[in-house]
């Protein structure tokens, strides 16, 4: 499905439309999330808030972005709006990693578990590189950062990762 | 680490998922459009109250005041002094009033009710 002509018929209020937008992002957005907020309750709370926003705000729409980056942008604002609220940000290395270990179980690898280690300014940009696959010009709308400052978080995330593996 | 990265696996959300967004959308839908419908009467309920309240308020005040107004043709006076009391039929006051009459000068009063 054409996302110009998805975007057209949210506009005029079509339900469908919504539905299709949430079969094609919804388990993209919940794992993201998921990943940041690590409480999986929340998280899906939080992924249900990002297509309601997306229905109600879709004139907010710029047709120049990509509907991806849009919905990571709400996604983005939302998971950081909820970490602000828990106050959780100073305090994020402290608190224990297993939940969304758990929350995880595919995950042996123990990526995951060093992920959460990273702190909130640093995984996001890297999750939206390195999982989810957007450019660093993306992340940069999605976060509204400059460019150079999602390479130098991505940079830094992965040099912390690579020593947190290394030592494991 | 890349190599882990790739064996990232995503949790699924179920089937169910849509239903509950779209009846959550739907519930907002209905709340809007019911603030909508009682919005209209309630701002005109409150311009109104508003309406009154300030006509009332500056006819108190009028009163307090001893403000000069300008009332039509007495219909019955009691005294012919200066300073007398008597029975003013008024439109714009819900009922007959007691006023004390101070003669200011020739064509002016002062009025004070009670």
């Amino acid at each position: 499905m054409d996302e110009i002509e998805l975007v057209e018929r949210l506009k005029k209020g079509d339900e469908e439309a919504i539905r299709e937008i949430m079969r094609a992002y919804k388990n993209r957005i919940f794992n993201f999330i998921l990943r940041i907020v690590k409480d999986r309750e929340k998280a899906l709370d939080l992924t249900q808030e990002v297509f309601i926003k997306a229905y109600f705000k879709i004139n907010t729409f710029k047709k120049d972005s990509k509907l991806s980056t849009w919905l990571f942008t709400i996604a983005s604002n939302l998971s950081r709006s909820e970490l602000r609220k828990r106050k959780i940000i100073d305090f994020i290395n402290m608190l224990s990693p297993k939940l969304l270990v758990e929350e995880h179980p595919g995950n042996s690898s123990g990526i995951e578990y060093f992920l959460q280690k990273i702190k909130p300014d640093y995984r996001i940009p890297f999750i939206l590189k390195e999982i989810e696959g957007f450019s660093s010009e993306e992340i940069a709308n999605i976060l509204k950062i400059p460019e150079g400052t999602v390479k130098s978080r991505i940079f830094r995330a992965k040099k912390t990762l690579r020593n947190l593996m290394e030592g494991r | 680490m890349e190599r882990e990265l790739k064996d990232i696996k995503y949790l699924e959300l179920p089937e169910s998922f849509e239903d509950n967004v779209l009846e959550r959308i739907r519930k907002i839908k209905r709340r809007r459009k019911r603030t909508k419908v009682l919005a209209f009467p309630a701002l005109l309920l409150a311009i109104l109250a508003l309406t009154v309240f300030i006509f009332y308020s500056t006819q108190k005040k009028e009163y307090a005041e001893g403000k000069n107004l300008t009332f039509p043709d007495r219909k019955e006076q009691i005294s012919e002094n200066e300073i007398f009391l008597e029975v003013i039929p008024v439109k714009n006051f819900e009922r007959e009033n007691i006023y004390l009459i101070e003669t200011i000068k020739d064509n002016e009063e002062k009025i004070y009710a009670f």
